[in-house]
């Protein structure tokens, strides 16, 4: 393990000096001059025609400055997927129709936020409701009712803008799918043949709220040039720019997204919402800031929501235990619009073969259309899902063939080196280590199955370091200052992952210098350059190696200089401490401060500016039609990522057979994030993430009916607390990835869903009985208690 | 109908005109231009309101305006003094118990509450005082640290 | 075409605001403006209630500024006094009550957050009248006596007269609550209070089971019990008949057992009903031995 100076280090957060005092700005804290307020009126049905809407009271009263509908807002579609094939379905105010209850109606933007909300009150609209179907299955059934109509693109799609040269083809969702996806590998009915043990089970996993504190919220303000001043809470303000430009008819270097630091996010505020179009229309047309603050209610019931899935997976292995084939169909109840549906079916998909080697596959996913809100995704979008069913089925493949859940799995996994069936390598592969590390600090083989009433379990995962989406790469700049200290400009967005730090903490390692040397200038889109943004798993992997190579650019024009100033060769120079230095002769030396003037007074007015950047995956790309490694998302070809990440959960709980109730014991978490850029935010976000998983595995689902949500409230939604978190063990175990940041790769996403699975199959194993679904509430570990099929002696782990 | 009221918040007092609707937190956040205090879920359910009046933890989303008069109010912008951390906000710092920091200022306050009244708590005493104020980044574990890292020091220092 | 459905938006309605500093003052104001008040102490309730627009009072009574309403007074002849406005916090740290009154100690010590204790006052949670709030089956088997003042009258109600139906109490729109009164338990008592939530560790009270249990000198026999219960039924309700079953019967597991069965058929649970009974029975049967176990530890 190399060792850096201020890589690796536990160095506190620069922003937490601002975080700690209150003093930090979030999009709910930024108040403009003239600022009016607001609110969105909302659908009460789950699938209704609108006849008529009348707003003329609600604009007649005193304080109101605008009020907008779909009739005015027209058609303008966008969604997280845009494609040829499948093209935007959604737009900011219902038009025609609206599609779930909660759907955005109508808006008002008015002095006060009580003067809105009554304006709203007065909005008349006349619906017609339509029947309405609730669940996916029924949903797509013949004669079930048709929630969208034939889409016929009217503009060009968001990656045609991206430059794919395709054309857009209408969409018609027969049977309410949204998206298909077929992914296949090797021969499956070959494999099956060959298995001496075949096991076939369904898994349903609900929607769960990301829940993050900062409800979702905008500022908007339109300048009569034209220029849109924006304040969101949201993940990388690349995809926000994109569809803003796009939905509002202006040129893309108009929008300005500022810094604000965001309250939370996990995968929830990534594309675009209609709360964020409405704020920039009503801007427009009042000529004044507009804000719109969601309620929490609002949040839990309007706002996507993690993927709904019922995954079916059929497993062959050999009685020794290798898995041979794998045949996973899924069905994804998207709700009343597709968003990241054809993407999260790919991903369900894709995060699997890093870790087990099956040689035939065969992955089909179908996105349905039901009268509910929304789903995306959410730290891990997909992975969490399919873990479940996965690993749950692991374990069960584990009892009926005598061998160890440990065992089971090491057995399949990959080794380093592998070259996957979509091309990509790993390179790094923490995974074996990862899943050894964590069954020695829980002691597993002295645990499992050996203590009554308790119950241990296992999850492994992976995750991607960032994959060819918009916006394909990222950049970032590096000046230095007259003191010798440089500013960095990266469009990271700090939602609590640490980014700022991290960034500055590669910078001043690169350059030699402490965090305290790097002022960093993040996420405002008019000051810094593009940026994949931290909602695409890329932040660390990819912006971090930017911010990497502006700062090796920066120094070797700072070298350059000083072997100039010097009059040495460059290479007998080093650099340390904000010097330049003789590395004969120590004592010989400039500072970056005399740098800063050589170049202006020397170099015509040189300043010292350093540049870098990188693609997300450097293999792929597409110019003037032609496509270099890129394959379809819904059939799985081409290259995904460049580095995966690994994670091992183990989970130990106690159950109360009289109660169904679970107590979590300990949750040890082993991750290969790479180099572990800063140690105290690794173990921060694995704790985080074990700390989720309680509550994925527990209790949290949004639950509807009828297509109500029926706990909208903290009241009813319930994330855990600090009574509710167990005792959490987090190991790094740091497989150097020679192509990141100083050997770094992703981190943040990888655990969640491995320590999900982790707590579900510890349950499992202590109640004797399996659980197909989530939350595991108490109820269902009673219901599954009376069936328990317990099988005494497990075989012992030696 | 507006009535004048006299607020003391972080030692200083302020005249506001509210209504008998108005919200505390509401004033603070908007009227006093104190937008440390958060509003998250507006109900009472989740703490990042949380402010302490006459010592004590409270939810400035369920308190009225008016109610709160005659008052000590202290939100996180009184926790430092004269430009000096106060030292739980250097431990949550140091230890990494801030993520997004959409919580903190809640957590913060109802830690410092603990620790003036109880300067020594055991980590159960120290999960109990913050069992009201929700955190969905951390997973607690570094906040609870922090808080006893004070406790201990200040024992240290006796 | 109704007025649209805003319960997405957590506004608070207008209303007049009113403090009185006198209980005679806050009795002519409930009179003055009968039927059209609320009033509001610790306002956890109250002001959630109307962001919900369930309830819209034209006039908000804070009676948090009469100081004769916060106190808590014990002598071993009158038993314990307990002011309305008492916060649910200075009941849970209050050294007599958790001496003498653990139970009740226990259950204020449970409801809602530390931040909502510091807020909320005892009078609150016994007016607010819901089926679940966590102080009422302690009172119920502490045989707890409300004090209602009006202009007119003082008047005594015991608190298993004062539930009527879910949020519908004795309590008249012109009176107030000012104290609590409960009586020294006799000799060889004990009590506790034990729950379950609804999902997390901090989170509203799924099954709720307060037990108040006198033995007889040898530590054998149950002289009497007392089984109270929230969140099981449209109000808190008293488990009299599995009190029949252990009232004055020699303690035993078998007996408890019994009497925990029959507890879960006197709930008429709503919602999570079978789960809700299952635990009554559960919840019975472990707060019977505790109380049990704790007073057969003080007779040696």
């Amino acid at each position: 393990m190399q060792q850096y100076s201020v890589v690796g280090k536990r160095i506190p957060r620069v922003d937490g000096g601002v975080k700690a005092t209150g003093e930090a700005q979030f999009t709910v804290d930024v108040v403009l001059p003239k600022m009016l307020y607001g609110k969105i009126l909302r659908s009460p049905y789950p699938h209704a025609r609108i006849l008529s809407i009348d707003t003329s009271k609600a604009e007649a009263l005193p304080g109101v400055k605008a009020v907008t509908s779909g009739k005015d807002t027209g058609v303008v579609r966008f969604s997280f997927i845009d494609t040829p094939r499948y093209p935007a379905d959604q737009c900011p105010l219902a038009v025609d129709k609206v599609r779930f209850i909660g759907e955005d109606v109508a808006a008002v933007a008015a002095i006060s936020e009580d003067i809105a909300e009554e304006a709203l009150s007065l909005i008349k609209v006349e619906y017609e409701e339509l029947p309405a179907v609730f669940d996916p299955e029924e949903a797509m059934k013949d004669g079930a009712p048709r929630i969208h109509d034939k889409i016929i693109p009217t503009t060009t799609t968001a990656w045609q803008d991206f430059g794919v040269i395709r054309e857009a083809r209408p969409y018609d969702a027969v049977n309410n799918i949204s998206n298909r996806t077929l992914i296949t590998v090797g021969d499956i009915e070959q494999g099956f043949k060959e298995s001496d043990y075949v096991r076939e089970d369904r898994f349903e996993i609900p929607a769960t709220s990301h829940l993050a504190l900062e409800p979702h919220a905008a500022l908007a303000s339109f300048n009569p040039s034209g220029k849109l001043d924006m304040w969101l809470s949201h993940m990388g303000y690349e995809p926000k720019r994109f569809w803003l430009a796009k939905t509002l008819g202006i040129p893309i270097s108009k929008v300005r997204i500022h810094k604000t630091y965001v309250g939370g996010a996990f995968g929830g505020k990534i594309s675009l919402f209609p709360y964020e179009f409405l704020a920039a229309f009503l801007s427009r047309r009042t000529g004044r800031p507009v804000k719109i603050t969601l309620s929490r209610s609002e949040v839990l019931s309007t706002c996507y929501t993690s993927r709904r899935f019922i995954i079916n997976v059929k497993t062959g292995v050999k009685k020794d235990g290798i898995i041979t084939t794998q045949q996973v169909k899924i069905i994804d109840d998207v709700g009343a619009y597709r968003s990241s549906s054809p993407t999260a079916l790919y991903l369900a998909h894709v995060f699997r073969p890093a870790i087990y080697n099956i040689p035939n596959v065969k992955h089909e996913g179908v996105g349905v259309y039901t009268n509910k809100l929304t789903t995306g995704p959410k730290r891990g979008h997909a992975l969490p899902q399919i873990s479940f069913a996965v690993e749950s089925q692991l374990d069960m493949i584990a009892e009926e063939l005598r061998i160890g859940p440990l065992e089971l799995r090491l057995k399949n996994l990959r080794k380093k080196g592998d070259v996957l069936p979509n091309g990509d390598t790993l390179d790094s592969y923490g995974l074996p280590e990862a899943l050894k590390q964590a069954a020695q600090s829980s002691s597993w083989k002295q645990k499992w199955d050996r203590q009554p009433k308790k119950g241990m379990g296992i999850g492994t995962a992976s995750m991607f370091s960032g994959a060819h989406n918009y916006p394909f790469g990222s950049a970032a700049v590096i000046k230095l200052n007259p003191d010798g200290r440089f500013t960095l400009f990266t469009g990271q967005t700090e939602f609590g992952g640490g980014v700022d730090t991290a960034m500055s903490q590669i910078a001043a390692e690169e350059l030699g210098l402490t965090t305290d040397d790097i002022i960093v200038v993040s996420g405002d889109s008019e000051l810094c350059p593009y940026d994949i943004g931290n909602w695409l798993s890329g932040g660390i992997y990819v912006s971090g190696q930017a911010v990497k190579r502006a700062a090796a650019d920066a120094k070797e024009q700072l070298l350059a200089y000083a072997a100039e100033a010097l009059d040495i060769k460059a290479d007998n120079l080093a650099i340390n401490q904000g010097r330049v230095y003789v590395k004969a002769d120590p004592g010989k030396a400039v500072s970056f401060a005399d740098l800063y003037r050589y170049g202006i007074q020397i170099k015509d007015g040189d300043p010292i500016i350093g540049k870098g950047y990188t693609k997300v995956v450097q293999d792929v790309g597409f110019w003037g039609g032609t496509f270099k490694g890129l394959g379809a998302l819904s059939r799985g070809a081409g290259r995904f990522t460049d580095a995966y990440s690994f994670a091992a959960a183990i989970a130990e709980v106690e159950v109360d057979k009289e109660t169904g109730k679970v107590k979590v014991i300990e949750i040890t978490i082993a991750d290969d994030c790479g180099t572990d850029i800063n140690p105290l935010n690794v173990e921060g976000q694995l704790e985080s993430q074990a700390a989720m998983a309680v509550g994925d595995a527990l209790f949290e689902e949004i639950v509807t009916e009828q297509g109500r949500v029926i706990n909208p409230t903290l009241a009813d939604y319930k994330i855990p607390g600090v009574l509710d978190t167990p005792k959490l063990t987090t190991i790094s175990v740091q497989d150097y990835e020679t192509k990141g940041p100083f050997g770094a790769k992703e981190i943040g996403e990888t655990a969640r869903g491995a320590a999900i699975v982790a707590i579900a199959n510890a349950i499992c194993n202590a109640i004797g009985a399996r659980i197909y679904s989530l939350p595991m509430t108490p109820e269902k570990i009673l219901e599954a208690l009376k069936h328990s099929d317990y099988i005494k002696n497990w075989p012992t782990e030696d | 109908m507006k009535q004048l009221i006299t607020l003391r918040v972080n030692g200083e007092s302020y005249e506001v005109a509210v209504e008998p609707q108005t919200i505390l937190l509401d004033v603070l956040r908007e009227k006093l231009g104190l937008n440390g205090t958060k509003k998250a879920c507006d109900f009472g359910n989740c703490g990042s309101c949380t402010v302490l009046m006459d010592g004590k933890p409270v939810l400035s989303c369920l308190i009225l305006a008016m109610d709160a008069q005659g008052k000590d109010i202290l939100t996180i912008e009184g926790m430092a003094k004269d430009g000096q951390l106060h030292p739980l906000q250097r431990a949550f710092i140091d230890h990494g118990a801030i993520q997004c920091g959409f919580c903190t200022p809640g957590m913060l306050l109802s830690a410092k509450a603990l620790l003036d009244e109880n300067p020594q708590p055991i980590a159960e005493e120290v999960r109990q005082a913050i069992s009201g104020n929700l955190c969905r980044c951390t997973g607690y574990h570094k906040i609870v640290e922090a808080i006893l890292d004070v406790a201990q020091s200040s024992q240290r220092k006796g | 075409m109704a007025t649209p459905n805003l319960d997405y938006l957590p506004r608070l309605p207008r209303f007049d605001y009113l403090a009185p500093k006198t209980i005679k003052e806050a009795c002519s104001l409930l009179s003055k403006y009968k039927g059209i008040t609320k009033v509001i102490a610790g306002g956890t309730d109250l002001l959630v209630s109307m962001k919900q627009k369930k309830i819209n009072p034209h006039y908000v009574v804070n009676i948090k500024g009469i100081p004769e309403l916060d106190y808590i007074h014990y002598s071993q002849e009158s038993g314990l006094k307990i002011g309305a406005l008492a916060t649910l916090q200075s009941i849970a740290s209050s050294p007599i009550i958790r001496d003498k009154f653990g139970l009740l100690a226990t259950a204020c010590n449970k409801i809602g957050i530390p931040q909502v204790r510091n807020m909320g006052t005892i009078g609150g949670n016994i007016c607010n009248g819901g089926p679940s709030q966590d102080s009422i089956p302690s009172l119920l088997v502490l045989n707890a006596q409300l004090k209602l003042v009006s202009l007119q009258a003082t008047r005594i109600v015991p608190i298993n007269k004062f539930f009527i139906g879910p949020f519908q109490t004795a309590l008249s729109k012109v009176e107030l609550l000012t104290e609590i009164e409960i009586p020294t338990p006799p000799p060889r008592s004990d009590g506790c209070y034990q729950w379950f939530t609804k999902i997390t560790e901090v989170d509203e009270t799924l099954v709720g089971v307060a037990v108040l249990m006198t033995l007889d000198s040898t530590g054998s026999v149950c002289k009497d019990i007392k089984i109270g219960l929230c969140s099981v039924a449209p109000t808190p309700i008293r488990a009299k008949q599995a009190e029949q079953i252990l009232q004055g019967q020699k303690m035993g597991s078998k007996t408890i057992e019994q009497a925990a069965r029959v507890a879960d058929e006197e709930t008429r649970p709503r919602s999570r009903a079978d789960y809700r009974r299952q635990m009554t029975s559960v919840l019975v049967k472990r707060a019977v031995n505790e109380v049990w176990q704790k007073i057969k530890q003080t007779i040696v």
